[in-house]
């Protein structure tokens, strides 16, 4: 209690807020949420962030928003993704921090951006709610966390193709695979992976015991959830090529990928799961694309191929910005995402990102990066030869 | 007349004169055009090898003539008349010429008319002629070979090659039409390929040039094609030519290097950089001057400021004086496009510099937030830039000592240092002759350079022209 007592009272406001936003993250069952809970929780966040975040407040300031200017959650000024290079958010310290680091795959500086996460609390609860109802439910197969379970009969194997959190090396995108298998994979969900690469035997022979082909006469008929990027998915079809295997998985069985949009490496997702989930046997149906960025605690899911429809829970939306005025592009136009999600709480609720994309009824269409804009004139970018400078 | 070529001919219902003039092109009336950059890109035909070869045997055919038949004094002329109707607002190409930077770039009005006066400034009679003479001494070099006074018995003619390729890139308006006049001074056929963010330009002059003198149009042929596609024009175009002038940037030149014969003599104008700086005793009209410099021709050109090196004790003062500047001059200008990418790239880098800076208050972003202009200002000394739209970066700097070491890693790369202040330009001047900078003038005259300035510190003609000297 002493130690309470010396706290902020943003700090403890921001404590109380979480347990709140945590209930509503665990209990979500696909509910929509009104405009008004979605506001007045977003207005409370921006108050708590305005008023113990002194870049955040600058930033603010600097726009003329503050809590007592701002009383529709559009307004709340939104950080530039590439902010996180320069500057921490963070709301409050409470020891549990975590730390993720940005790919630095953004154009401009060359530094790693910083998300902090100062309640691992709230990330949790958003990542298994939403996954749990956007994943496991739509399916049908009733899936339920792990641990809640007394026997392991129609809990799904999980398996992921990303090697698990390193703290050093921050990735979001490893936490949350790593928390995914602890929470809701039977006993034997593991990652497959590790700085070296992809341990292909080892996943060979978990697609052979789930198929009923090895001495592994337990795991024979689960359904198992592979999960990782789509590169590392292309790699896994280049791999099932030169080997000529496949497997009928298990009835109950998903494919989910992260990424895939961004035209990187030449990669087209479509390719890659056309060839891909023939030789596992899972239906193009049962393939879920998950957006979800560092800079973000709270993720979207799309099913099928293509360009899916991506839905995040209630606690996240996203508008289609037009980027020379930050308006919003009419329904259906292309434009920037600017994400507005309350499992941020603890950094930055507002993120304005460089990703394309399209606001359609049932979901947002990810179109990717835009692509870096093209030279003008005859004028030289200096920045691009300083660089060139440095590499020689 | 086919559906394409009445799509091709009047670009949508907008504009009389096609994206082409290629004399010698004969489809026996079933002209076809394709858009091969896509919709929005212009509707042009596609040529065969042997047409291509046509063309460059009719253009050269016509130039070769022309060296017989009209004076160098007649050509200027014609040149002038022809490229001076595209500033005439009340001549149909002139306004075609305005429609096309407006409709194609989006610029305003204003910033339409402004760009083709200041380009035009270099086309008149008088600049052209002060451009040879001050280059070969003699115009009468360039129409039969004249005497050589210092040495009895010796005459001397300068011409280009019958055939000159030139490959423009996103310049300037009107850079690409100066860049044929050049060529047609210098007596040789020319095969262009226009730039891409404006390939209307040059086919309006070599309109304009063929009704003003048949022969003198039939000795310029311009089309174009994406940079990226094979293409028999360039191919075909690139063997017959000596030589070859080419516009762009880095990647692009070194692609091109590749696909033109070794033997072709390359001419290359590459990006540059145009560096302001302000010295204590700047004065108060300056930052007014710069804004001017700054905007003009929606910042496309190589002489044009992005970045401000200010050598004064208090930037940040500095930087608020020149953003009123600005936002006086756009709003003068009037609205001026800008793409999703580029709005993205400028936003990023009105964020770097922002947050970069919140801790100790050493950056600041100028600017509205519809992205008009941006000013983004660094206490500390620093180089980088980007070639963002409307876009400036200032960086403080303790004194003009230190200038050398700051811009050494772009040296050669430094087209222009507009200066405000006296105190301290000797040491500038001197300065960019080590740094190898073509030009060194006074802010407010950084964007309109005069027609014999030698551009890229060489000269403009005589690179394009080979001397034959005649002992008797």
């Amino acid at each position: 209690m002493k130690q309470r007592s010396r706290r902020s009272p943003e700090s403890s406001a921001l404590e109380q807020l979480s347990e709140r936003l945590l209930s509503e993250f665990e209990s979500w069952r696909g509910e929509c949420w009104s405009d008004e809970k979605f506001e007045a929780l977003a207005l409370e966040i921006f108050a708590l962030q305005f008023a113990a975040c002194s870049p955040y407040r600058s930033y603010c300031a600097a726009r003329g928003a503050s809590p007592e200017t701002v009383a529709d959650w559009r307004r709340i000024p939104p950080v530039p993704a590439e902010a996180f290079r320069h500057v921490e958010f963070r709301t409050n310290s409470t020891g549990r921090e975590l730390r993720f680091r940005t790919s630095g795959t953004t154009g401009g500086s060359a530094a790693r951006g910083i998300h902090i996460v100062p309640e691992p609390a709230l990330y949790r609860a958003s990542l298994r709610g939403a996954f749990r109802q956007l994943v496991l439910r739509p399916r049908g197969e009733g899936y339920e966390d792990s641990r809640h379970e007394t026997s392991t009969a129609g809990v799904p194997l999980l398996v992921s193709l990303v090697p698990r959190f390193d703290p050093d090396d921050g990735s979001s995108l490893a936490w949350m695979l790593d928390d995914l298998i602890d929470t809701f994979g039977r006993p034997g969900s593991r990652s497959v992976a590790s700085a070296r690469g992809i341990d292909w035997s080892a996943l060979f022979s978990l697609c052979d015991a789930v198929a009923g082909r090895n001495e592994a006469p337990d795991l024979a008929g689960t359904p198992v959830i592979l999960l990782g990027t789509t590169l590392s998915f292309d790699a896994f079809r280049d791999r099932i090529a030169r080997a000529d295997r496949s497997w009928q998985l298990p009835p109950g069985s998903i494919l989910m990928d992260t990424g895939g949009v961004k035209g990187r490496d030449g990669l087209d997702r479509d390719d890659t799961m056309r060839e891909l989930l023939p030789r596992l046997g899972i239906e193009p149906s049962r393939l879920v694309n998950e957006f979800g960025m560092t800079e973000l605690l709270s993720q979207r899911y799309g099913w099928g191929t293509g360009l899916p429809k991506l839905v995040g829970p209630p606690w996240l939306r996203t508008r289609v910005l037009d980027p020379v005025n930050l308006e919003p592009r009419p329904a259906g136009s292309e434009g920037i995402l600017c994400h507005y999600d309350l499992a941020n709480a603890g950094s930055a609720i507002g993120v304005l990102t460089e990703d394309r994309g399209v606001d359609e009824p049932g979901g947002i269409r990810l179109l990717g990066r835009t692509p870096g804009s093209p030279p003008r004139g005859c004028s030289l970018a200096t920045a691009e030869l300083l660089r060139a400078r440095e590499r020689e | 007349m086919s559906e394409s070529q009445a799509d091709s001919q009047t670009a949508g219902g907008v504009f009389a004169t096609p994206a082409w003039h290629l004399p010698g092109y004969d489809r026996e009336g079933n002209l076809q055009t394709e858009r091969p950059g896509g919709p929005t890109g212009p509707p042009v035909p596609r040529l065969s090898e042997r047409e291509a070869a046509a063309i460059a045997a009719a253009v050269r055919a016509a130039a070769l003539r022309a060296r017989t038949e009209r004076s160098i004094g007649g050509v200027i002329r014609a040149v002038s008349r022809a490229a001076m109707r595209l500033v005439d607002i009340e001549d149909s190409l002139g306004m075609e010429a305005e429609l096309h930077l407006r409709t194609g770039l989006g610029w305003s009005r204003e910033g339409a008319r402004e760009s083709l006066r200041g380009m035009a400034r270099e086309w008149t009679e008088d600049a052209l002629l002060a451009l040879v003479n001050s280059e070969l001494g003699d115009s009468k070099y360039l129409e039969h070979f004249v005497d050589d006074s210092g040495r009895p018995g010796r005459r001397r003619r300068a011409a280009g090659p019958p055939l000159l390729l030139q490959v423009h890139a996103g310049n300037v308006p009107g850079v690409s039409v100066s860049a044929a006049i050049l060529a047609l001074l210098a007596r040789s056929g020319v095969l262009a390929k226009s730039g891409s963010d404006e390939p209307w330009l040059l086919p309006l002059f070599a309109r304009a040039l063929a009704e003003e003198d048949p022969l003198l149009g039939s000795s310029l042929a311009v089309t174009w094609w994406p940079g990226n596609m094979e293409s028999h024009a360039l191919s075909v175009w690139s063997k017959e030519s000596r030589k070859a002038v080419i516009y762009g940037g880095d990647a692009a030149v070194s692609a091109l290097r590749s696909r033109i014969p070794s033997n072709t003599e390359l001419i290359v104008y590459g990006p540059r950089i145009g560096i302001a700086v302000f010295l204590p005793d700047a004065a108060e009209e300056d930052p007014v001057r710069l804004a001017s410099d700054a905007l003009a021709y929606d910042q496309r050109g190589c002489v044009s400021p992005r970045l401000v090196l200010a050598a004064s004790s208090n930037p940040m003062e500095l930087a608020h004086r020149i953003a009123d500047a600005l936002a006086v001059e756009s709003e003068r200008l009037g609205a001026q496009p800008m793409s999703d990418a580029e709005a993205v790239a400028v936003r990023r880098a009105r964020a770097a510099c922002e947050f970069e800076g919140m801790d100790d208050g050493s950056t600041l972003v100028l600017g509205p937030p519809d992205l008009a202009w941006t000013l983004l200002c660094h206490r500390r000394p620093g180089l980088t830039a980007e070639t963002l739209p409307r876009t400036i970066w200032l960086y403080g700097t303790p004194g003009i000592e230190h200038l050398e070491t700051l811009l050494q890693p772009l040296a050669g790369r430094v087209q222009a240092i507009g200066v405000a202040g006296r105190e301290g330009v000797g040491e500038l001047a001197e300065l960019a002759t080590r740094l190898g900078v073509s030009r060194v003038c006074s802010v407010g005259a950084m964007a309109w350079p005069p027609p014999d300035w030698r551009q890229e510190g060489r000269h403009r003609l005589l690179p394009l022209l080979d001397w034959t000297d005649w002992e008797k």
